[in-house]
């Protein structure tokens, strides 16, 4: 076997990295059979080739039986050949069976060119600062596989290829954040993508059933972070209005129909200004802190008060707002009011008993409210991310028997109670708290801070806000999910849990990573088209037209481009360079004996001087000034190697106490020794 | 430094005599994609498409990454030509069907590392490069130092070849372009003709005098010593003298003694085309000089007077080289 490995062309050991690496990233996503594919038609090529002349290594009925296995395996596993994902499914297949017939140069580097291809691919899924440093270690394999392909006579080894490979890249980067920062972007998409493009995001969605929130609970992923302008408001005031569900068919919850505006805000007290930076959702609404007093560039209110967008978000997007928490939302639509009262007909009997059991006692609006909220408080409810399954009824089997929800069991229990008893309410989902980032001081709200509340319409205050959750776990509400569910912190590990210095020092470290985080994707991957004519605003180009971006991105390219050219071209003479430092090195040596050079001393002179300093020392420092003036003086390139072993070399012994007292008084005067 | 100085340098370090260094000119460096390197640009565009479509950053930098990486290529492919010095010593002349062995110094003490570049003869028509004469040559440098090489160019005729135009060309590092320079020699390289035929050597020629007719003698007389001179027998150098350390000494013999034979045009036979001749004369010259003969040459327009030695035989031969060459001057 290993004369087999032996035997394998470096070339092809090279590709193959390449491509490998650049697979890798896939095979956690895509089903193991691919991936397994893909490597097996590597090996065959790397342990079974073997040169036949006048014979191919693949018969073209073998390569058509591969084709045809590749294509229906995709067809069978995804039922179809387009999209993201079977698309890159297929192309990674096919790049294995391109990898296996690499013959002649042409498929070598059609083969590497599918597989830089496949690199970007996986930026569809993961654009992390991790999976960026990937790309440039998987771009460096693949410049060294270009480099393996010319260099012709083999004459260098792997660790040179690397070498050259790793300066190309440094060299690209200036040029890379030219071209980054200044190629003119276009508002993308300039077509319809594949429907599963954006597909897995998890989020709060525009139906609500129970366990819809409380599977978010367990993710830690960001839904959105904020930078407020001035103070953060306090966690009781921080809900965050996603979609508003006013309709339901006994299980499942929806929003209303789109419906004409019949709501009147009225607002007092100071607002608060803020940006937010929401993640991708897929969907077509925006969040923002009850209640903003205008919807943000590029979205409208919807009736019910929910920032709709034109098209679903789907890149990280930023938003200006202002907000005031002390808000009254007036309704005059009557035929609105009428609807949220409507309860679906043969279901929640027990709990549309109770509800009109207490109207009956007489009660008005408040106390009703009061008496449902009394219930979760007094009774014996309680607050859990891990509800029993509700398999009957789910309102009824939740209130009077199960007893054990998450915020979207009480806030649809609540709904129905409150529209048995006669009171307009809806649910409102979206998100509560936050936690505040101690090292760049954004608002980072994660999905576990999903959250479902309700609005109750009262006549003096109209559309009013009520927390069921916060009547049985109040913690929530107050201080976020952490201080309500210990045990519901799964992202921290078992051993940390009990150890308060190492909870704090993780604490921190992930506060850390995450502000690192935040600045990649307000940086880097936020910077669009409506980025970068903020930034080149903020540059004076002020406003600008495609043209005159064009024409300055050449013109800095060409002004880095001169200095990489001006940098290599000045490399030849680095040996003068080098030299000197080489011969800086040996001054240092003797200064340490007390020998110093003064600044006005020629090597020869400075010779001259330290020989008769110290007569045992002679030859070396001949043979080293020598050397020194014949490769900077002299052009002697070839030299330079043997100085730098005689520098090296040089390894003087101090002999005489006198020596050592005049270098210990110069060097407590000063650490530096002028040459 | 200007590029005088360099080649004056040459023979000194490497010990190669002085006569004849012909230097190539510093030639302009020509670049342009290979069909690689536009595949590569029609990749870069699809991913920009890409980037675009799914307004990806990440996506946007690894276009650009490899774009800013074909223009360093770019670079570094024509950094590998660029300060090259390539000068050719004067080419020993060799047999015709022999190959010619081009010498070329490639003087790269004020570059770094070239890698794979390539050598080969360039003529200026289509048709004649395909049948090229030659085998292109490809080789490494090493930085700050001179290396030699040869270029081995096929030959068939007799007569004098110009290699011409020599190109020399590189795609290292990434294969996406190619950089080429010309390199235009007027050497003029000597082809003897192939030694061959069946005549022996006429040494009972009509020109020999009975006392030229003898057999050579080993027991010339002495006449004393000269300083050697490139072109005189290494068999008669005084090599007790060099070893005493003393310059290279030649021993002088009186020729009294020793055969002589004028090869003659006509000697070869009536039926013998031109080449046949030139052939036959050029054997006869080979002969002569191995078995010690003094040889003189005569063939129409041109005549070399009798005498011996390494210089003479190249006379010799190098007349008949440019037999029907009558405008040509070396």
């Amino acid at each position: 076997m290993r004369a087999r490995f032996a035997a394998i062309s470096p070339r092809y050991l090279w590709l193959f990295t390449g491509i490998g690496l650049a697979v890798l990233p896939h095979s956690a996503r895509i089903p193991v059979w691919i991936t397994l594919g893909f490597f097996l038609l590597c090996l065959w090529k790397l342990l079974f080739e073997r040169p036949r002349p006048g014979l191919r290594f693949l018969g073209r009925l073998v390569k058509l039986a591969i084709a045809v296995l590749i294509v229906s395996g995709t067809l069978i596993t995804y039922g179809t050949l387009v999209g993201r994902d079977a698309g890159i499914a297929l192309l990674i297949l096919l790049l294995g069976m391109k990898f296996l017939e690499t013959g002649n140069q042409r498929d070598y580097y059609i083969t590497s060119y599918i597989g830089m291809f496949l690199l970007l691919t996986n930026f569809l899924y993961s654009q992390s600062i991790p999976a960026a440093l990937y790309m440039f270690i998987v771009v460096l394999v693949f410049v060294g596989t270009l480099i393996a392909e010319n260099d012709v006579t083999d004459c260098l080894p792997v660790r040179r290829r690397l070498t050259i490979a790793g300066a190309m890249l440094l060299q690209a980067l200036p040029l890379m954040l030219v071209l980054f920062v200044l190629f003119p972007r276009l508002p993308g998409p300039l077509w319809g993508l594949p429907r599963d493009a954006h597909a897995g995001r998890s989020g709060i969605d525009d139906e609500m059933e129970p366990g819809s929130i409380s599977r978010l609970i367990l993710s830690n992923e960001i839904a959105f972070r904020v930078e407020f302008a001035g103070m953060i408001p306090e966690p009781r005031n921080r809900y965050w209005r996603g979609p508003v569900l006013g309709q339901t068919d006994g299980v499942k919850w929806f929003p209303d129909k789109p419906r004409p505006f019949t709501a009147d805000v009225a607002v007092t007290g100071e607002p608060v200004a803020y940006t937010v930076t929401l993640e991708p959702t897929d969907q077509s609404w925006l969040y923002g802190l009850e209640l903003p007093a205008q919807p943000p560039e590029g979205g409208l209110f919807a009736a019910d008060l929910l920032i709709k967008t034109a098209a679903p978000v789907r890149s990280r997007r930023r938003y200006s707002l202002s907000s005031y928490t002390d808000f009254k939302i007036i309704e005059r639509g009557v035929e609105v009011l009428a609807a949220a009262r409507q309860l679906p007909v043969g279901y929640h009997g027990r709990a549309v008993a109770l509800g009109q059991s207490w109207r009956e006692q007489g009660l008005n609006e408040r106390q009703l409210i009061n008496t449902a909220l009394r219930l979760f408080n007094e009774q014996e409810f309680y607050y859990t991310t891990t509800p029993p399954p509700l398999l009957q009824d789910t309102v009824d089997q939740f209130l009077f028997e199960t007893r054990r929800g998450f915020c979207e069991h009480y806030a649809t229990a609540f709904t129905v109670l409150m529209r048995a008893a006669g009171i307009p309410a809806r649910i409102i989902t979206g998100y509560q708290g936050g936690t505040v980032n101690p090292f760049d001081g954004y608002l980072v709200v994660r999905q576990r801070d999903a959250h479902a509340w309700v609005e109750v319409w009262l006549e003096d205050s109209g559309w009013t806000r009520v927390d069921p959750t916060a009547a049985v776990a109040p913690a929530r509400i107050l201080g976020g999910m952490e201080n309500a569910l210990p045990e519901g912190l799964v992202e921290i590990p078992l051993g940390l849990r009990n150890n308060e210095t190492a909870l704090t020092i993780w604490l921190r470290l992930r506060d850390s990573v995450d502000a690192v985080n935040n600045r990649w994707n307000q940086w880097i991957l936020s910077y669009d088209d409506r980025q970068q004519r903020l930034l080149l605003g903020h540059l004076g180009l002020g406003d600008f037209d495609l043209r005159a971006l064009g024409v300055t991105l050449v013109l800095v390219l060409l002004l880095v481009f001169t200095g990489i050219y001006l940098w290599l071209f000045k490399r030849p003479i680095v040996h003068k360079n080098a030299a000197r430092s080489l011969y800086d090195q040996f001054c240092a040596k003797l200064a340490r004996l007390g020998i110093y050079r003064a600044a006005n001393e020629g090597p020869m002179d400075f010779a001259a001087r330290a020989q008769n300093r110290r007569r045992d020392l002679t030859v070396a420092i001949n043979t080293i000034t020598r050397l020194y003036i014949d490769v900077r003086y002299g052009d002697r390139v070839e030299q330079l190697e043997s100085l730098k072993r005689q520098v090296r070399n040089f390894k003087p012994a101090r002999v005489n106490a006198a020596d050592e007292a005049l270098f210990r008084a110069k060097h407590s005067g000063r650490n530096m020794v002028s040459r | 430094m200007s590029q005088l100085t360099v080649l004056e340098k040459l023979p000194t370090i490497h010990g190669l005599v002085s006569a004849g260094i012909d230097a190539y000119q510093r030639q302009r460096i020509y670049i342009l994609p290979t069909r690689y390197g536009l595949f590569f640009a029609g990749l870069l565009l699809v991913m920009l498409t890409g980037a675009i479509n799914y307004t990806n950053s990440m996506a946007y930098i690894l276009t650009f990454l490899l774009g800013s990486l074909m223009l360093v290529g770019m670079l570094h492919t024509w950094q590998n030509l660029r300060g090259l010095l390539i000068s050719t010593p004067v080419v020993r002349p060799v047999f015709a069907g022999a190959a010619l062995h081009l010498p070329l110094l490639l003087d790269n003490r004020a570059g770094l590392q070239r890698i794979a570049l390539t050598l080969e003869l360039w003529s200026r028509r289509k048709e004649q490069r395909r049948g090229s004469a030659g085998e292109p040559l490809t080789i490494n440098l090493k930085p700050g130092a001179i290396t030699q090489a040869q270029l081995l160019v096929k030959t068939s005729k007799r007569g004098y070849l110009r290699p011409g135009r020599l190109r020399i060309r590189s795609r290292f590092p990434l294969g996406l372009f190619l950089a080429w320079s010309y390199l235009e020699s007027d050497q003029v390289c000597i082809i003897y003709p192939q030694p061959a035929g069946s005549r022996e050597l006429p040494v009972y020629s009509e020109y020999a005098t009975d006392e030229q007719q003898g057999k050579k003698s080993g027991t010339d007389d002495f006449t004393g010593f000269k300083p050697y001179r490139h072109g005189d027998s290494i068999r008669s150098i005084d090599w007790k003298a060099f070893a005493r350390q003393q310059p290279l000494q030649v021993k002088r013999f009186s020729g009294s003694g020793s055969s002589k034979l004028m090869l003659s045009w006509n000697l070869c036979g009536p039926g013998a085309d031109v080449e046949q001749r030139l052939s036959q004369l050029c054997l006869w010259a080979l002969h002569a000089e191995r078995d010690g003969y003094h040889y003189g040459l005569e063939i129409p327009g041109g005549r070399i007077e009798s005498g011996r030695g390494e210089a003479h035989l190249q006379q010799c031969l190098t007349l008949l080289a440019g037999y029907g060459y009558a405008d040509e001057s070396l």
